[in-house]
């Protein structure tokens, strides 16, 4: 049997390792270069106005009667009470960076592009508060088996900049709640900020209506994090492929033929490109081009990017084609 | 002899992919483990002159890309996760053979140390004693972890030879 295991152990490695594709080391560096020098934007957060207005948010833990505590949760209590206040807020943390749910006191801080955000939030648990600090300003949740999610805003200025701004999460349950409880939290970007980051790299890319331009795509990169293009009308022939990447994260594109009887899915890529995605000044980013050349018999191309988690509701992509 | 400390680059050509293999088969998510990975290095290249001086730099950034992953709270959702995201996040590549997803899920079921010590054992290619080093605890413990977790990735995966022992 060891010789069965060691030998579905060596396929896995075998297999995995040519689909790997590593952002390199100059993505590394650009992180690290980016930590060194983050810039000290101003942040402000929406709290403060939402408690005076008593939207959602309980009465804070020290007024409180106590009651009876009830133990402690095990583990298992506390990751499905995180896991029921994950859906409630809308967190799958399967696709994105922007949020977390735990059953105890934790922080996190999170690096934000320069934009206006919503944070919702939530308790889930039988009694109890929770104190959630973003960005300095705090927030007094009330927990129970079916709260209400409390949603407020973020902003995270730096008008001339794309920017990187580090906004520190603080949750800390009270004695009651510590133990018994899950917070969730999710941060979204707001619309008018998803556009200015998509725009921001479609002119990067340049102005449309390009001769010999054949496809082009626009977009913001949602949580799910991934962006893409079937295109019927590329057949064989040379191509320019033209793209950029405005805010946070790493980006790949795959170009490649549609799979025959697998509409949507590319076999093997004949073209891939990574690049960076560029937190400078605004009208500063950079476009990368690559050549490719679609072989006989391609019926539809489909251009396909794909970002890290970093990059997932915090990024805009645009990508052109032209022929050559 | 001196020996020159290894240099980033260097390191990361040699192991990036093999420690993405690692993270992978433990939690069930390849784009997941390649973020981690990725982080762990990042976390290394900005205080590199410490690290490159480590007897085994490599060790050091495999320990925090594990301390990354399993912070997340959703490393229990990870296996499925994977098999419902893998058609719409790397659909260019083909889908795994079912061999390898069985073994994924199978491992997926497995308790965290039998799982970790499996994946350090056959993926990183420890002996017995550099697991119980790296876990912190006594080689008659790993080799029982060993001996469980092949038992039950036998019984999963209805492997038909008998049961060895670790190498």
């Amino acid at each position: 049997m060891t010789d069965q295991l060691e030998r579905l152990f060596a396929d896995l490695r075998s297999e995995t390792m040519p689909r790997i594709v590593p952002p390199g080391v100059e993505a590394a560096r650009g992180t690290v270069r980016r930590r060194r020098h983050r810039r000290t934007a101003v942040v402000t957060a929406g709290l403060a106005v939402l408690v005076a207005a008593g939207l959602g948010f309980g009465v804070p833990a020290h007024l409180t009667t106590s009651a009876p505590t009830p133990a402690t949760l095990t583990n298992d209590e506390r990751d499905a009470l995180a896991a029921q206040a994950a859906e409630r807020v809308g967190l799958t943390p399967d696709e994105t960076l922007l949020g977390h749910s735990f059953g105890q006191a934790f922080h996190v801080t999170h690096q934000l592009v320069t934009g206006d955000y919503l944070v919702k939030m939530v308790c889930v648990g039988a009694q109890g508060h929770a104190d959630v600090r973003v960005a300095g300003s705090v927030a007094t949740l009330t927990c129970s088996a079916t709260p209400a999610v409390v949603s407020v805003p973020l902003s995270v200025a730096e008008p001339d900049l794309v920017g990187r701004t580090d906004v520190l999460v603080d949750v800390r349950p009270d004695a009651v709640a510590e133990g018994r409880t899950a917070v969730a939290y999710l941060i979204e970007m707001g619309p008018g900020s998803q556009d200015r980051l998509r725009t921001a790299a479609t002119d990067a890319i340049g102005t449309a209506g390009t001769a010999g331009e054949v496809s082009t795509l626009s977009d913001f990169i949602a949580s799910s994090g991934g962006s893409g293009l079937t295109d019927a009308t590329m057949g064989p022939g040379n191509y320019r492929l033209i793209a950029a990447c405005v805010g946070a994260g790493y980006l790949t594109i795959a170009v490649g033929r549609e799979e025959p009887g697998n509409p949507g899915f590319i076999t093997e890529p004949v073209q891939t490109l990574g690049m960076s995605c560029s937190d400078g000044p605004l009208g500063t980013a950079t476009p990368e081009t690559v050549d490719f050349t679609m072989p006989k018999g391609t019926k539809a191309t489909i251009v396909d990017t794909n970002t890290n988690l970093e990059a997932r509701g915090q990024a805009g992509v645009a990508v052109r084609v032209v022929r050559r | 002899m001196h020996r020159d400390p290894p240099t980033f680059d260097e390191v990361y050509a040699a192991h990036f992919a093999d420690l993405t293999v690692q993270l992978f088969a433990y939690f069930g998510d390849r784009q997941e483990a390649q973020d981690v990975v990725q982080e762990a290095f990042c976390r290394a290249l900005a205080r590199w002159r410490k690290v490159s001086r480590y007897d085994d730099p490599v060790g050091w950034i495999r320990r925090v890309a594990w301390n990354l992953a399993v912070s997340r709270w959703r490393r229990a959702r990870t296996a499925i996760g994977f098999l419902r995201r893998q058609p719409t996040v790397e659909p260019w590549a083909d889908g795994p053979e079912p061999d390898r997803v069985a073994l994924i899920a199978a491992l997926a079921g497995l308790p965290g140390n039998q799982r970790r010590a499996l994946v350090l054992h056959y993926l990183a290619d420890m002996p017995v004693t550099e697991v119980a080093h790296r876990c912190g605890v006594a080689e008659g413990t790993v080799k029982s972890w060993l001996h469980r977790g092949r038992a039950a990735m036998a019984t999963q995966l209805n492997l038909t030879e008998p049961l060895g022992g670790e190498r």
